[in-house]
């Protein structure tokens, strides 16, 4: 399951990514991944950029990309020790760093 | 000794009214809910889904003299509220929320092993700059987890009070009374902490490293569960087989059990034929009392072990994977997952499903939700289609390996949870299209054994819902409807001239039944029932299932009692038309029986659950929308089943 | 990758209201003492009579409130000033180094408030007491009584906590002792002399 589906799976690396390419947000990293919340997007949603903060998708918060849903929508993620899980539209709003195994 | 209550004005009547006013706050699944009932001796709901909270609960704490009134917030994760739910918390907290008075010092409910997200929403309750103390949870599963936390040393980095609380043991909670009783001296912080949110992790990193916070392991059970349980392949078929087992649990491992209550009850109905002479009195608890409410009362043990189910699975921490593996499925008809759960309860009864859609952030979709949960086969409906389903399918009936009726039963089942969905889709694109989507973002608690207490309190405070509602709502329909049914008396001439032979104790149950109150009642109904081929005994018990569906039961119960008093199950089946042009037909056809049961499919007979969603909505325009479309429904399909039974049937 | 903004929290110092602990992470700003300079969002709170005095303590700042004014109000701007202001380590100069004389009456005064707050609790809360005996070199002795006499147990947590609060305020604490054990080194069930920081 692991890497299949993602931007990075066993084709990306670290290194594609660093030049040129768009800044990541969650919902381009494949299950088994972590990464480093680098900040939270949401044009004029406040409450969007508020919440995810709240829930501990704050810059510097390390998450990690547990599982998908049957349905391959929502995901899970772990963030600061707990289990959240996001559906697609709110995991692009979190931007992440480069992804690490 | 304390007594409590559902929101409503969140007074306390036990408390004095100058009693300190002590509200607990914490994250959802922080366990709150259990510190709160180690403090009162309250048993109010818990469970290991995030939300359980969907009310407030006001309780009395006692420490000697002192007395406190204790206020469970709904878990929130903020405090700029995004959902119902929240919106309550931050407005008691600001003293906005009509009467209800500002709390004096909060307790504020932090998990051990969440404690760096925990933190983050500390700060924003501390700097609301209310006496605080701050008490952590889960320390137990912190220290098994491998995780460490100094609290003394976090008590000294926050500026109030920390104690630790083992809540569902009660281990700490002793301490805690005694904490309350010093709560004038909690102290605020000296500065607020701070609201920017990098600030604030600074301030949490801090405040943890000064604790000597060392985070716990993973939950390694979790992990290996979910591994399976949420798998693509194994966690569907997991999850199907939970849904079938959790419907054939409650058919066939309650059937014993309402064995011995219909014994119990056939038992005291030949002792009140026995030895009560009076006829009038025999006949008032035989039929009314015993016929009516003792049918109902055989619903009991599945009743209980339909919560005892839904209590389990919530408390172990499946509900919230169910919400999850549901997610995308709840989208199609423009709902999230926790819209399933609250769809699912209501497979127990319609108000804690209209209650759970309390943990739905987003108006429209609770709306949606609310709408469509009195679709979903509450167990009210149960007597009824067992009673209907009776008279429709013979019980030896086999489609393949399933009897007929099982087949039947579910066909109802999945009827009323596709409408559900079908309705909540209508309600959803119905609703304001400018309205801007919530957010979706759901936590999994780590799985956990939940305390069988707590699971029991589930079961029991269900339970005696339903048992009060027997004691009043049904008695009080079954009485009305006896004296409605054997009212007005009438003289031996009357009965002479109708043709009757006065020593046929049948023949006068029956005419005096067909010219009783009742009747007239029935009657005066007909012109609307009668396309669907009711006559107006149907009538009357689909008039006094108004109130609530297994009225129903005891109504035809009693009619059927009515009409011949030895052998009531007969007279149902033999029951026929006694006017109109049907005169001298049976009742209960196949195209009659089918249009019943889809009437009690949509129609929504429960007055509780008008009362609800009016509390839950504030208005009386979605009770009433409520109520106006699925009666409408209710008889447009009735009619459809009809029609088409009768095609069938030729 | 760490956030940018450097973890603090403030404390209460006991009876001395005017004044806050700001808890920094150990090895943020060396020395301990009065500051000869700080850099300079905070400078101007010192100018402008919000702080009189801003003083390092081991793993802390410690500032003092301006007369007439709170730290309801002053507070987050402090701390803010202190975010920024920790963000540029080297502009805090020390006013010139103490004696090592100095060093261990400041490290007795600290030790006396250690005693006095949060650790003193924790012994009477067992029916214990901790008295300071004295101070030398770097080397606080203490002695236990009441219910903590003699009680291995006990030593082991009391001097746990004593020597991590003691070492986060006094970097340069060298041991903590029990008077009635003068020989049992300190070290015994803790981590070398010298090495600072917070167990954990």
């Amino acid at each position: 399951m692991k890497g299949t589906d993602g931007v990075f799976g066993e084709a990306g690396g670290p290194g594609t990514t660093a030049i040129g390419s768009p800044p990541l947000s969650l919902a381009d990293l494949a299950p088994g991944t972590s990464a480093v919340v680098t900040g939270v997007l949401a044009d004029g949603e406040p409450a969007v950029v508020r919440r995810l903060h709240d829930l501990g998708f704050t810059p510097g918060a390390v998450v990690e990309v547990v599982r998908r849903a049957p349905l391959r929508d929502p995901v899970l993620y772990r963030i600061k020790g707990c289990e959240v899980c996001l559906r697609r539209a709110q995991a692009v709003c979190v931007r992440v760093g480069e992804a690490a195994r | 000794m304390s007594t409590g209550c559902h929101t409503g004005d969140g007074t306390d009547p036990a408390a004095p009214p100058g009693a300190p006013r002590i509200a607990l706050v914490g994250a959802p699944n922080s366990g709150k809910t259990s510190v709160f009932n180690g403090l009162t001796g309250l048993r109010a709901k818990t469970g290991n889904y995030p939300g359980v909270t969907v009310s407030r609960f006001v309780g009395t704490s006692r420490t000697g003299r002192h007395r406190h009134v204790i206020e469970d917030l709904p878990g929130t994760y903020g405090l700029e509220p995004v959902s119902p739910d929240e919106r309550i918390t931050v407005d008691v907290l600001d003293g906005r929320l009509e009467g209800a008075r500002r709390p004096d010092a909060l307790l504020i409910v932090v998990d051990a092993t969440a404690l760096e997200r925990s933190l983050g929403f500390a700060a924003q309750v501390l700097a609301r700059e209310l006496p605080a103390c701050v008490v952590v949870t889960f320390t137990d599963e912190l220290a098994r987890r491998q995780g460490r936390l100094d609290t003394e040393a976090l008590a000294e980095a926050l500026g109030v009070p920390v104690l630790p609380v083992i809540g569902h043991r009660a281990v700490g909670a002793a301490r805690l009374r005694e904490q309350l009783t010093t709560w004038r001296t909690w102290p605020v912080p000296a500065v607020a902490p701070p609201t920017e949110p990098a600030e604030r992790d600074a301030w949490a990193e801090s405040v943890l490293a000064y604790a000597g916070y060392r985070p716990p392991e993973r939950h390694r059970i979790t992990q290996r569960a979910d591994a399976v349980l949420l798998h693509p392949v194994w966690g569907t078929a997991v999850f199907f087989a939970v849904m079938a087992l959790f419907f054939q649990t409650v058919f066939t491992l309650a059937a014993p059990l309402q064995d011995r209550v219909e014994e119990l009850f056939a038992w005291l109905s030949g002792r009140v034929d026995a030895h009560v002479g009076n006829p009038w009195l025999s006949g008032f608890l035989g039929d009314a009392l015993i016929g009516g409410v003792g049918g109902v009362l055989v619903f009991v043990p599945q009743i209980m072990l339909l919560f005892l189910l839904l209590a389990l699975l919530e408390g172990v921490g499946y509900m919230a994977r169910a919400a999850f593996l549901m997610d995308r499925v709840m989208a199609r008809f423009g709902l999230e997952g926790r819209a399933f759960v609250a769809l699912l309860s209501s497979f127990a009864c319609a108000i804690p499903g209209i209650m759970a859609t309390r943990t739905l952030p987003s108006a429209r979709d609770r709306l949606a939700t609310m709408m469509a949960a009195p679709l979903m086969t509450c167990s009210a409906r149960l007597p009824v289609y067992v009673l209907l389903i009776g008279l429709l399918v013979d019980p030896s009936a086999r489609v393949g390996p399933f009897g007929a009726q099982g087949l039947v039963m579910f066909g109802l089942y999945l009827l009323g949870a596709v409408s559900a969905m079908l309705a909540a889709w209508v309600f959803k694109s119905l609703g304001d299209r400018h309205s801007r989507p919530v957010p979706f973002f759901m936590e999994l608690p780590p799985y956990r054994l939940p305390a069988p207490r707590a699971v029991l309190v589930a079961m029991w405070s269900s339970a005696r819902a339903f048992l009060r509602k027997c004691s009043t709502v049904i008695v009080a329909t079954s009485v009305v409807l006896w004296l409605l049914l054997n009212l007005p008396v009438h003289t031996t001439g009357q009965l002479r001239a109708a043709g009757d032979d006065t020593a046929d104790t049948t023949a006068v149950s029956a005419y005096t039944a067909d010219h009783s109150y009742a009747a007239g009642l029935g009657r005066a109904v007909a012109p609307v029932f009668e396309p669907l081929g009711f006559d107006w005994r149907v009538n009357v018990g689909i008039l006094s299932a108004q109130a609530a569906r297994e009225t129903f039961v005891a109504t035809l119960g009693q009619v059927a009692a009515a009409e011949d008093p030895e052998q009531p199950e007969q007279a149902l089946r033999a029951m026929t038309h006694s006017g109109g042009d049907r005169a001298g037909q049976p009742v209960f056809t196949a195209p009659t029986v089918a249009a019943l049961l889809v009437y009690f499919v949509y129609a929504l007979q429960c007055m509780a659950t008008v009362a609800v969603l009016r509390r839950e909505t504030g208005t009386w325009r979605w009770p009433a929308t409520a109520f106006a479309y699925l009666t409408v429904l209710a008889w447009l399909m009735a009619y459809l089943a009809r029609t088409v039974t009768g095609l069938l049937g030729g | 990758m760490k956030p940018a903004v450097v973890p603090l929290h403030p404390q209460r110092i006991p009876g001395r209201a005017d004044r806050l602990r700001w808890i920094v992470p150990a090895g943020t700003l060396t020395g301990t003492g009065p500051l000869a300079e700080v850099p300079e969002p905070l400078a101007t709170l010192l100018t402008d009579g919000t702080l009189t005095r801003i003083e390092l303590e081991g793993e802390a700042v410690v500032t003092r409130l301006g007369a007439d004014r709170t730290w309801a109000r002053e507070g987050p701007r402090v701390r803010s000033a202190l975010h920024a202001a920790l963000g540029d380590p080297a502009g805090w100069i020390p006013a010139t180094g103490g004696a090592p004389r100095d060093d261990d009456a400041r490290l007795y005064d600290t030790a006396r408030a250690v005693i006095a707050g949060q650790v003193g609790d924790f012994a009477r809360s067992h029916g214990g007491r901790i008295e300071l005996v004295g101070v030398r070199d770097g080397v606080v002795t203490v002695r236990l009584g009441g219910a903590c006499h003699g009680c291995p147990a006990s030593w082991f947590t009391l001097h746990q906590r004593l020597e991590r609060r003691l070492r986060q305020r006094h970097p340069g604490l060298r041991a903590v002792r029990d008077a009635a054990s003068p020989t049992t080194p300190a070290s015994l069930f803790g981590r070398p002399h010298g090495s600072s920081g917070a167990s954990s």
